[in-house]
């Protein structure tokens, strides 16, 4: 299953993405879990997704529920809801031809320094940041999917 | 299928060619009736309409053919017109049902109409039209249009119309921008208090003009144009002449006798009172400003006298008032009761967001209203509770809300919004058991670099409640950095709450309970009639007296403890508005009170101050800070940084056997702020016991064995942070020790990296 979405990915790839093509499965299966890897200040860091999110009970009474991790619907590993990018200081990153390479539209530039892109490829956000990851290493020391953080009260 | 269709239409052509032909020749059997015979009304008997419109009705008959309309006969036909083609009936006047023009003074009106068709059958019909009594007075104002307020009060007044109807209200006019009105109630409030010295309306002579129109149901309206005048007052008086717990200054603003320290005779000083109209109802619950040993919420536990925050001696001057300038508090959470009655005196909703627009941050989650509060519940005015800073303002935010937590939106919370560098403290009452998210710190960096005139804003954190999990602070990015100020929780015997999340990089503490069935919990706002002032102890959240349900005993969780620190917080920067982030961060360390002292995780560092994995350095003490930092108090010298790391290739075993590596720093400084980084593949790094020791010998434990976190979460490096080395010197061997304290998975050390924060 995960060849043939490597093969159907890569063709579509070739038409949608010039020059990139995703070279391996964005995500890994982990018995019930499935995990992404992201890159977050040049780390690689895991993404977790459930096909429910998990939750326990609370100490606190008047936090009824707590996340232990930011953990995803398995809903997600197909959204296109747009990328969170911060570019090395020492990259010298031409943001439209970043745009036009990857199927992305810059929406914002915040103060602290990350891009927000909208997808606007053919591709999920995950699948994306697979092929960002490979391609742009050297120019990128986060990239994530930018999707509302998971906070709770405490 | 074409044939058929084909056939089936000529067939009906013909049909209808047939009936033609009959209609022409009068052999119509229904209509010749009709016409012959007889031709009947199809309009009732009788109508009603409001009064003040001139139709009535459009008579209509059965005839097929042209009619002709009448008025014939009737009581009251004097008053009516009828078009005699289309049959339309008007009063000649608009009917007043107030003074009635039909002949017994009933308000319905008898008129006979005749209808006459083409071949001269007539037919006629008497016709009652009664006319309704409309509410057609537009609202009358009972409100005066000239209101004088003193400077810094949000509230201005009620509107109050008579009307029959229910009415709504509107803002208009040169000043409206400044103001809010709700729709229903008519409370008319500044957005954010006036400051009679530096006044915002269109003139800047400090009477704002506005337009009220009043619209009700039947739409009527009528407007009122107001002028509010804001008065000034002497703010500078910080002193307090008659010694009642409220500054002069304060004591002008609520228009209470700053001579006379117990103006209602009772023999409490006004300022601890919790009767009258400047008394706080449930001061006497509120065992974390001052524990009166007494027992405060349905656990019947007495709390213990001492064991409290120590702020009362300071609202002799300092309740975040600030002259006028009043000290701003950030409370982002899940949104706020900013209407809330012991609320909204404080609420600054021009710099206040629902989610990115400026405004009411609204949410129907009382978490955001009971933090709200604990910081900010506005003293002396006859209700409810009291915050720690009850003059501070609160800008809002609701940006945890379920459809919120976008980072663009955060940054403008934290950083770039409306207003941003006036804001001091953001309150953060959230959060989750694992990140790594490095945005938190990107936006925090800016903040601490940029507001508050570049003096810094500070972010205070709930450490969170996964004490029962081996959760640690530790683990969260958003907690394990040098900008956040992670709080942990006090019960009111002074030892941890149950729940209360350890770590190295605790800051401080403050109070929270445990859980309200077992011992005192934290007394505050709540939604507007949210709580529950009635039942059993199972189900009752609020006192007794507290009958209209707008507070709660119920608040715990370091959700409570940590705005008790942003209150603290706002007291200390009304007395020396000069300190920086760093500042604030150094003197809470310095003057936090230790507490539990038998707990084992208490280490004195070499500057001598106590550091524990359960409390940072302990109870927050902003009264100490302040006698330090009004007292010729030296600001720190700028922040330097020095980086070490030693990369290995080196298998821990999985034998409960301490393996140190150590690292040398060159570099001298005085410590503010420790990183360890550190890079290991095992799957389960969650079976390490790491510990770090100074160069000075302190040791703090980075992080225990049997948390909860995901697979291989130090693969790649994971950053740790410490505050126990305050104050130390940096230079010298530090050491890292790990041990593998959980069978099973083993895992290789790959680098280890500290970086050092601090000041020469």
């Amino acid at each position: 299953m995960q060849t043939q979405r490597f093969i159907m990915l890569s063709v579509l790839l070739l038409g949608a993405l010039p020059g990139y093509i995703i070279a391996s499965p964005a995500h890994t299966e982990m018995g019930t879990y499935k995990r992404v890897m992201i890159m977050e200040r040049g780390t690689e860091r895991p993404f977790y997704f459930k096909e429910t999110d998990e939750y326990n009970e609370s100490a606190a009474p008047h936090a009824l529920q707590r996340k232990r991790f930011n953990l995803y619907s398995a809903q997600m590993l197909e959204a296109k809801r747009g990328l969170l990018i911060r570019f090395k200081k020492s990259a010298k990153v031409d943001i439209g031809a970043f745009e036009a390479n990857y199927g992305l539209k810059l929406r914002e530039k915040l103060k602290s320094g990350y891009y927000i892109f909208d997808n606007l490829s053919a591709y999920s956000d995950v699948e994306l940041i697979h092929t960002i990851m490979k391609n742009e290493r050297k120019n990128i020391s986060t990239v994530k999917p930018n999707w509302p953080k998971q906070n709770q009260p405490r | 299928m074409i044939h058929y269709r084909f056939i089936l239409l000529l067939f009906t052509l013909l049909l209808l060619q047939g009936c033609g032909g009959g209609g022409g020749g009068g052999g119509d059997t229904a209509t010749t009736s009709t016409q012959q015979g007889t031709i009947h009304f199809l309009t009732p008997a009788s109508v009603t309409v409001n009064e003040n419109t001139v139709f009535v009705i459009t008579l209509r008959t059965d005839s097929q053919t042209a009619t002709t309309f009448q008025i014939v006969s009737g009581t009251d036909q004097q008053f009516f017109n009828v078009d005699s083609t289309t049959g339309k009936l008007s009063f000649l006047q608009a009917p007043d049902f107030e003074t009635p023009g039909d002949s017994n003074g009933d308000n319905t009106y008898e008129v006979t109409l005749e209808a006459t068709n083409a071949n001269g059958v007539s037919a006629q019909q008497t016709l009652s039209v009664t006319v309704r009594n409309i509410d057609d007075t537009p609202p009358v104002f009972r409100t005066l249009s000239n209101i004088s307020i003193t400077e810094n009060r949000v509230v201005v007044t009620t509107v109050q119309t008579e009307d029959e109807s229910s009415v709504t209200y509107t803002l208009a006019g040169d000043d409206a921008g400044a103001l809010t009105i709700d729709q229903k109630s008519g409370k008319l409030k500044f957005k954010t208090a006036p400051n009679f010295e530096s006044a915002v309306d269109t003139n800047r002579d400090n009477v704002y003009q506005i337009t009220i129109t009043a619209s009700d149901t039947e739409g009527n309206q009528a407007d009122m144009d107001m002028n509010i005048t804001v008065t000034d007052i002497d703010e500078s008086a910080a002193n307090d002449t008659d010694d009642d717990y409220i500054p002069d200054n304060i004591e002008l603003l609520i228009g209470s006798d700053l001579n006379d320290p117990d103006m209602d005779g009772n023999g409490v000083e006004d300022g601890l009172d919790t009767a009258g109209s400047h008394g706080d109802t449930f001061f006497d619950k509120l065992w974390h400003i001052r524990s009166l040993g007494t027992a405060t919420n349905r656990s019947g536990v007495e709390t213990i006298v001492g064991n409290d925050l120590d702020v009362l001696p300071l609202m002799h001057q300092y309740l975040g008032y600030n002259k006028g300038e009043n000290i701003i508090v950030q409370v982002v959470d899940n949104g706020i009761d900013s209407d809330h009655e012991d609320l909204e005196e404080n609420m600054d909703l021009t710099r206040s967001y629902n989610g990115l627009q400026i405004g009411d941050p609204i949410g129907r989650d009382s978490h955001g209203t009971m933090v709200t509060g604990i910081i900010a519940a506005q003293a002396f005015n006859g209700k409810g509770v009291r915050g720690v800073a009850p003059f501070a303002k609160i800008a809002g935010s609701n940006w945890l809300r379920q459809s919120g937590q976008s980072i663009a939106e955060l940054e403008k919370v934290w950083l770039t919004g409306e207003g941003a560098n006036e804001i001091a403290v953001s309150n953060n009452s959230w959060g989750i058991y694992f990140d790594t998210d490095t945005d938190y710190e990107n936006i925090m960096a800016q903040g601490a670099a940029t507001l508050r005139g570049g003096k810094g804003r500070l972010y205070v954190f709930a450490a969170g409640n996964d004490r029962d999990i081996n959760g640690d602070a530790n683990l969260q990015y958003s907690l394990s950095n040098r900008y956040a100020i992670a709080v942990a929780a006090l019960k009111h015997d002074n030892t941890h709450a149950e729940y209360s999340t350890p770590g190295s990089n605790l800051l401080v503490s403050a109070y929270s309970g445990n859980y309200y069935d077992d011992s005192p919990t934290i007394g505050t706002t709540t939604i507007m009639g949210n709580s529950n002032h009635v039942g059993t102890v199972q189900t009752q959240t609020t006192w007794s007296e507290d009958t209209q349900e707008n507070y709660t005993f119920v608040m715990n969780g370091t959700s409570a403890a940590a705005p008790m620190v942003s209150a603290s917080i706002a007291l200390v920067l009304e007395a020396c508005p000069a300190l920086t982030w760093r500042d604030v961060r150094y003197l809470i360390a310095k003057h936090a009170k230790q507490v539990d002292t038998a707990n084992p995780t208490w280490h004195q560092n070499a500057a001598g101050l106590w550091h524990s994995t359960d409390y940072g350095f302990g109870l927050i003490n902003p009264k100490g800070m302040i006698e330090e930092c009004t007292a010729g108090y030296t600001l720190l010298s700028a922040e330097v940084n020095t980086a070490v790391s030693k990369d290995f290739n080196l298998l821990i075993p999985d034998d409960n056997t301490p393996y140190a590596f150590d690292l040398n720093v060159t570099d001298q400084m005085t410590i503010e702020w420790v990183e360890v980084t550190i890079d290991n593949d095992n799957r389960n790094a969650s079976d390490y016991r790491i510990t770090l020791s100074s160069a000075q010998g302190t040791q703090t434990t980075l992080i225990k064995e049997g948390s909860q976190s995901p697979s291989w979460w130090m693969d790649g490096g994971f950053r740790f942070g410490s505050a126990a080395f305050i104050g130390e010197e940096s230079i010298g061997t530090w050491h890292v020790t790990l041990t593998d304290r959980i069978g099973n998975n083993t895992g290789t050390l790959k680098r280890i990296a500290i970086k050092i924060y601090g000041h020469r």
